[in-house]
């Protein structure tokens, strides 16, 4: 597993051109697998420290949005740092989404840290039949 | 492993010019390249602080089962083993990403104080590991009351 740790590593998000955020915080994205199967794609993301009401996903125009922020932890006073492998912050990312998705029933869940969103492929365009009415 | 240097100004309050320097580069480093510093080579990546009375330490581990995790210490060397597993793939899954790494892990640190195993708390929670482990009696620091 070490050999691949840096897989794992927080890697900053990318800062979207004209966005600037407002908090001056550090944002990560996280680290995410995207899974297919015939009914759904489901993609797992990596958000240690973010509370399950402290997630945002949101599907605008075809994009799908992921945001975690992680409560500030208050600093107590009386202890030094002997080691800082890892910095806290939020996290961030977003995907943009075939027309295949269902857009209406995707589901989320966060467990241990890890948030699963399941989004249903949308069903074959029924053919529709046209009913012809006799003149 | 990771040993802490005892000279080291965190651990002692006598000043060592060597782990001030490394502190300095480290910082420099991070103002450079953030992610390289950030980098750690083990997993889990951890974050140790103390005080007089005890240590702790955290671990970032997404996806880790409480079930899965053990922490022992002995003396004053903790160590944290676990497995992080996959969602088993159903039939005909395909990948289109793939950034989580899955398998077991093992780490140990040697910290600057014997621990007291005893009372050694843990929590995982929102896939963030906390260990609070109370330095052992013996080794605190004491307060010598001087007698004229």
């Amino acid at each position: 597993m070490n050999s691949r740790s840096n897989q794992i590593v927080n890697k900053e998000a990318q800062e979207p051109g004209r966005l600037e955020r407002t908090r001056n915080r550090t944002v990560f994205s996280p680290g995410v697998d995207i899974r297919e199967t015939k009914e759904e794609l489901v993609v797992y993301a990596d958000i240690p420290g973010v509370p399950d009401d402290k997630v945002d996903i949101t599907v605008e125009k075809g994009v799908l949005t992921i945001r975690g922020s992680v409560p500030e932890t208050e600093k107590s006073g009386a202890h030094s740092l002997l080691l800082e492998e890892f910095e806290t912050g939020d996290y961030e990312r977003a995907f943009t989404l075939s027309n295949e998705v269902d857009q209406e029933n995707i589901r989320a869940s966060v467990k241990n840290g890890v948030l699963v969103i399941h989004l249903p492929k949308a069903g074959p365009a029924k053919a529709r039949k046209i009913e012809v009415s006799a003149s | 492993m990771v040993r802490f240097n005892p000279g080291s100004p965190y651990a002692t309050t006598r000043w060592d010019p060597f782990s001030e320097l490394t502190h300095l580069q480290r910082t420099l480093s991070r103002a450079f390249d953030p992610r390289l510093a950030r980098r750690s080579t083990e997993f889990p990546a951890v974050n140790v602080s103390a005080n007089d009375s005890e240590v702790v330490l955290t671990a970032e581990l997404p996806g880790v089962d409480p079930a899965d995790l053990e922490i022992t210490v002995q003396g004053a060397m903790v160590t944290i083993k676990g497995e992080r597993r996959e969602t088993p793939a159903a039939e005909g899954e395909q990948y289109h990403r793939r950034e989580r790494d899955t398998g077991s892990f093992s780490r140990s640190l040697e910290l600057p104080y014997d621990l007291d195993p005893d009372k050694v708390r843990a929590t995982l929670k929102h896939g963030i590991l906390n260990v609070v482990m109370p330095r052992a009696e013996a080794d605190k620091p004491r307060k010598v009351s001087i007698t004229s």
